[in-house]
């Protein structure tokens, strides 16, 4: 009884020696690290460009010490009458197994998000081995300039666009940086219209002084799921700050009396309170900004007394500058009839019975909407001197 | 034949991860019907319902404590009959949980091993918690206890991956729709609830049986706490409409954030909880459903059933649904609904007719019990 217990068991265990079902090595993976989307409208095809990391010069790093003999990643694009097929038309010329997981952007050309991101996000949604913490991003100019020239400072393109968006949004709020995620809770709430940070792909050579192929700046304004238009980067701040979504913005002014010289101020930190108000057809928006701001850089002026008065005569004009970005981005917003404030969902989640009645006219209620800004801002800190230098 | 016995913390245990694996994995008060953000309205109703479908089930159990309920059956309603609800008692546990393990099986199919035969998936878990129920109730109690902390633990972590995504704007308008989506919406999981017959089974294993329905309304209790928080996180983080349109939005959901660059993809923590969960779920369900079979035809020891039993529970799970449009159709609160209320409340409408009568004929014979 005991030995055939044991026969029994030695043999369900062998069943275990084979390992998994089938293997993948990740040596023989191809590690897709950026994803661009684009849309021949000529040919009817959806159009593909991945970078992918070169598995050669990793190893050679590794093994060999010094520098790598190959390019650290490769360029490569196809077309398909899907998204998914544009990609499996790819694999009949690769050597090696395309792998998502690993993207860390995704980027769309212009020509795609004019007509539409809906069939894209439906396959990343679909697609198992998609992470939805990639970055998104529209291109003005060719997909391939991102994925195909060098970045100085990174080894792959993914990388380095991840890197890129979340620095310039960080520190320049000039760009909102949106994930796969965020894009589609965007796209599903009534009354919000989805923005993206715009990639400005430039040409670039071989060099020490080779520019970085990508400039984040503005963005990429979507009425549902097509794109309308761009924001400046002026009018992006002013989004992000209605948004509430500013981390550090810097400011430059010209003094006005009785101060005089440039100065930069750097936002540190805002908090923005927005209310809805609607009486029959008419919608008034009222935005409260309190912001804290700090002096950077105070070149020129001489007589700047950081005291009672010119103090608060600089904090109102600061805060005439933040007023005049949001009122940038909202009159931009009315003109492309698009929500990337989402007022509309603001009134959806306070008022749905309200939101009820609108909603079918919410892109001319938008147009005529009265937005009353009232911005507050704080100068608290000097940075570490209060005057500036003084050559006698 | 020794009697075993598991302590009423143990079954508390038990219960808990019944109710929470397969309700939490697939979150039918989102993906059910149409509740969207009112999804945690719905998992508050659904809690209200299951407290009145335990009382049911745990009301008539501890009445008779010393049965379980194909001995209560075959006394209440006589041989024949109480042989046949009997039996569509443990009908249910074979349907519902061969429903939960395919699930399981589409889960791992579609997310990590697109390649590996259904089959294969299945029978592991089947074989696996065959071994469990074959070992006793006493095993699986233990195993109860080993594995809550994990468990809860995964859950917890799970939810807290999330905490830097959420938009908690996600979760309004609060009822803008009335209570019909959010009603609609706890149809199916409050139907899910007849696999809690099982208590009927394992009443009498326990150490202090009376305390049985404080015991399983504390389980419920705690485990509805945690999908009202599952659902409500889902919803802050995914958004509604991507929630209800996943097919398993708990994983979407951890799939989708990173919390740090270094510590990213831990859905591998979720998919740990969910295979333990399933585990002691199906371990309880195939000893319930070998020892009920045992007692209906009068079998004295109900080991030598529970490796035949696997059987039908691997086929019945694969020939369950063809495909997920199927598994979602059926899903549906119109479909699910009237057949996982009609397994509660058919047998148990017949049950508690049974022992009213028994009160009127015999009034003496229930003061002893």
């Amino acid at each position: 009884m005991k030995w055939q217990r044991l026969v029994v068991i030695g043999l369900l265990v062998s069943v275990l020696l084979g390992g998994c079902w089938n293997r993948r090595e990740p040596e023989l993976l191809a590690l897709i690290t950026a994803v661009g989307f684009d849309y021949d409208a000529e040919a009817d095809r959806y159009i593909i460009h991945l970078a992918v990391v070169n598995p050669l010069a990793t190893q050679a790093g590794e093994t060999g010490g010094g520098a790598p003999t190959t390019e650290m990643f490769w360029s490569i694009s196809g077309s398909g009458f899907t998204p998914f097929g544009a990609l499996r038309n790819l694999e009949g010329s690769t050597t090696r197994e395309l792998y998502w997981a690993h993207a860390r952007v995704v980027i769309i050309g212009e020509g795609l998000a004019r007509r539409g991101i809906e069939d894209m996000l439906e396959f990343i949604e679909r697609e198992r081995q998609f992470r939805l913490t990639a970055f998104l991003a529209v291109v003005d100019g060719p997909i391939a300039r991102l994925v195909s020239q060098a970045y100085p400072l990174e080894e792959e393109p993914g990388e380095a666009l991840d890197r890129q968006i979340l620095l310039t949004s960080l520190n320049l709020a000039t760009i909102p940086p949106v994930t796969l995620r965020q894009a589609s809770v965007v796209l599903s709430r009534p009354g919000l219209d989805l923005m993206l940070p715009r990639l400005e792909a430039r040409p670039s050579h071989s060099g020490l002084d080779a520019p970085n192929p990508a400039r984040a700046s503005g963005s990429a304004v979507f009425s549902g799921n097509r794109m309308v238009g761009w924001f400046t980067e002026d009018e992006t701040r002013g989004r992000e700050v209605i948004t509430g979504q500013l981390r550090r913005a810097t400011l430059e002014l010209e003094m006005e009396k009785p101060a005089t010289g440039r100065i930069a101020v750097e936002l540190v930190s805002a908090k923005t309170t927005v209310a809805a108000r609607v009486s029959g057809d008419c919608v008034t928006i009222d935005i409260d900004i309190r912001a804290d701001g700090r002096i950077q850089s105070h070149a020129g002026g001489m007589d700047l007394e950081f005291q009672g008065l010119h103090s608060e005569a600089l904090e109102r004009q600061v805060g005439d500058e933040v007023r005049r970005l949001v009122e940038k981005a909202v009159n931009r917003a009315k003109v492309l009839e698009a929500d990337v404030f989402g007022f509309g969902e603001l009134i959806y989640r306070t008022q749905p019975r309200t939101w009820e009645r609108i909603k079918d006219e919410w892109p001319e209620r938008l147009r005529e909407l009265e937005v009353n800004t009232n911005v507050r801002v704080t100068i608290t800190r000097t940075g570490l001197v209060v005057e500036p230098v003084r050559a006698r | 034949m020794r009697t075993e016995k598991i302590a009423n913390r143990q079954l508390l245990l038990i219960v808990y991860m019944i109710r929470s694996t397969v309700i939490i994995a697939t979150l039918p008060v989102l993906t059910s019907a149409d509740a969207l953000q009112d999804a945690w309205v719905a998992a508050i109703i659904t809690y209200a319902g299951t407290v009145v479908i335990i009382n049911i089930i745990a009301g008539l159990g501890v009445r008779y404590p010393q049965q379980t309920l194909v001995e209560f059956a075959h006394r209440l309603l006589g041989k024949w009959p109480g042989k046949a609800v009997a039996m569509l008692v443990l009908w249910s546990f074979l349907h519902l949980v061969s429903v939960d393990i395919r699930i399981y099986g589409e889960m791992i199919l579609s997310e990590f091993l697109t390649e590996t035969p259904l089959v294969f998936v299945i029978s592991t878990m089947v074989l696996l918690s065959a071994y469990a129920a074959y070992m006793g109730v006493e095993v699986i109690g233990r195993l109860a206890d080993l594995f809550f902390p994990v468990f809860v633990l995964m859950v917890v972590a799970s939810l807290l991956a999330t905490t830097g995504a959420w938009r908690p704007e996600n979760l309004q308008p609060v009822l803008a729709r009335g209570l019909g989506p959010p009603l609609r919406a706890s149809v199916t999981p409050i139907a899910v609830s007849a696999e809690l017959m099982v208590l009927a089974i394992l009443i009498p294993s326990l150490t202090q049986p009376r305390e049985a329905l404080k015991t399983s309304l504390v389980a419920i209790t705690l485990a509805s706490l945690t999908l009202v928080l599952v659902a409500a996180v889902v919803v802050a983080t995914l958004g509604a409409e991507a929630g209800a349109r996943s097919v398993f939005p708990f994983l979407r959901m951890i799939r989708s954030v990173g919390i740090t660059e270094f510590l990213e993809r831990v859905e591998a923590f979720a998919t740990l909880a969910w295979g333990l969960g399933l585990f002691i779920t199906v371990s309880t369900f195939m000893f319930c459903g070998a020892r009920g079979i045992a007692q209906v035809f009068g079998v004295q020891d109900y080991r030598p059933l529970v490796l035949p039993m696997a059987v039908p529970w691997v086929v019945l799970s694969i020939h369950s649904f063809e495909d997920m449009f199927q598994l979602r159709t059926f899903f549906q609160p119109r479909i699910f609904g009237p057949y996982g209320l009609a397994l509660i409340l058919v047998p148990y409408g017949l049950l508690w007719a049974g022992h009213a009568f028994q009160g009127l004929l015999h009034p003496e014979k229930r003061k002893r019990l």
